[in-house]
């Protein structure tokens, strides 16, 4: 599985509120989300070190009507995996170290705000 | 229990010292410096590379070293002036340090003065069409992506810049 998919499954197994194509999304998000939903997916900066060790960036969105539920959906998912080591079923994931965290972004079209952050998933 | 004592005099090693925190501090500045412009230069050239439809925004790039301008990608740009909005498609680099230079520790910063240049680093579809990186090559997050690919070679720049100083 991809790391995306393991990150999607992990935030689907850890945190009720969020369930895969239902408002939780790999990559992209469909055109008819719902107003709190969710997206995962791979930017750019990663990178291989000559240890072998890999580095992953992984972004988090996170969209809602409300401005202050927005954040804190946003911030428990960051506490979730931000700075933490190990995680079961993300394959050879040691650690998740935060490149930032949530920020508010903007509004999208439709009006929700949108809350972003950026993890770096070092695995071998 | 036996005890073993030593003293010595370290008098002229402090003088040493002071001599070569000096021109620690200058290389470490001037290293800092290059690696910087190195640093905008790489986000505005290499992929991702910062989208480019009027090159309004990646010419309106500023790097500073602490509270002063070292430089602007003003002129690595050719800015393409639209008839539509005409006003908004200039340049505007920053001068300043917004927020201050970072009190007495050495630091390094640069700015992307665009009110829209966050939407469009984190590839957010919001106000603005983030998704439609017109330019080949560009894309979201031509900033920290940077940081993460190149750090090390940043820091290779200062240590190149501090043995040369000395």
């Amino acid at each position: 599985m991809s790391l995306v998919e393991d990150v999607a499954d992990y935030i689907e197994s850890k945190l009720s509120a969020w369930e895969v194509d239902t408002n939780l999304f790999m990559s992209d998000e469909p055109n008819d989300s719902p107003d709190k939903c969710l997206v995962v997916r791979i930017v750019p900066g990663s990178r291989d070190t000559e240890s072998m060790l890999k580095m992953r960036s992984v972004q988090i969105i996170v969209k809602n009507i409300a401005p202050v539920t927005c954040e804190e959906d946003a911030e428990e998912v960051y506490n979730l995996l931000a700075n933490k080591p190990g995680f079961d079923g993300i394959s050879n994931v040691f650690y998740c170290e935060s490149t930032n965290a949530p920020f508010p972004v903007d509004q999208d079209d439709r009006g929700r705000w949108v809350f972003v952050f950026t993890l770096l998933f070092k695995k071998l | 229990m036996p005890k073993i004592s030593i003293e010595g005099d370290t008098e002229h090693l402090k003088a040493k010292f002071a001599t070569h925190k000096l021109w620690f501090q200058k290389g470490l500045k001037a290293g800092l410096e290059v690696a910087m412009v190195q640093f905008m230069d790489d986000c505005i050239n290499t992929v991702p590379r910062c989208p480019q439809k009027t090159g309004a925004m990646a010419a309106s790039h500023s790097v500073f070293v602490g509270s002063k301008l070292v430089a602007t990608s003003e002129g690595m740009v050719t800015v393409v002036n639209s008839s539509r909005r005409k006003e908004k498609r200039v340049p505007t680099p920053a001068t300043t340090v917004p927020g201050g230079a970072g009190g007495w520790m050495l630091t390094g910063t640069l700015v992307v003065n665009k009110p829209y240049a966050v939407p469009v680093h984190e590839g957010i579809a919001g106000r603005y069409p983030a998704k439609n990186y017109t330019l080949p090559g560009s894309g979201p997050k031509w900033v920290s992506s940077k940081l993460i690919a190149y750090g090390d070679k940043y820091l290779k720049l200062m240590a190149s810049a501090v043995r040369k100083m000395k």
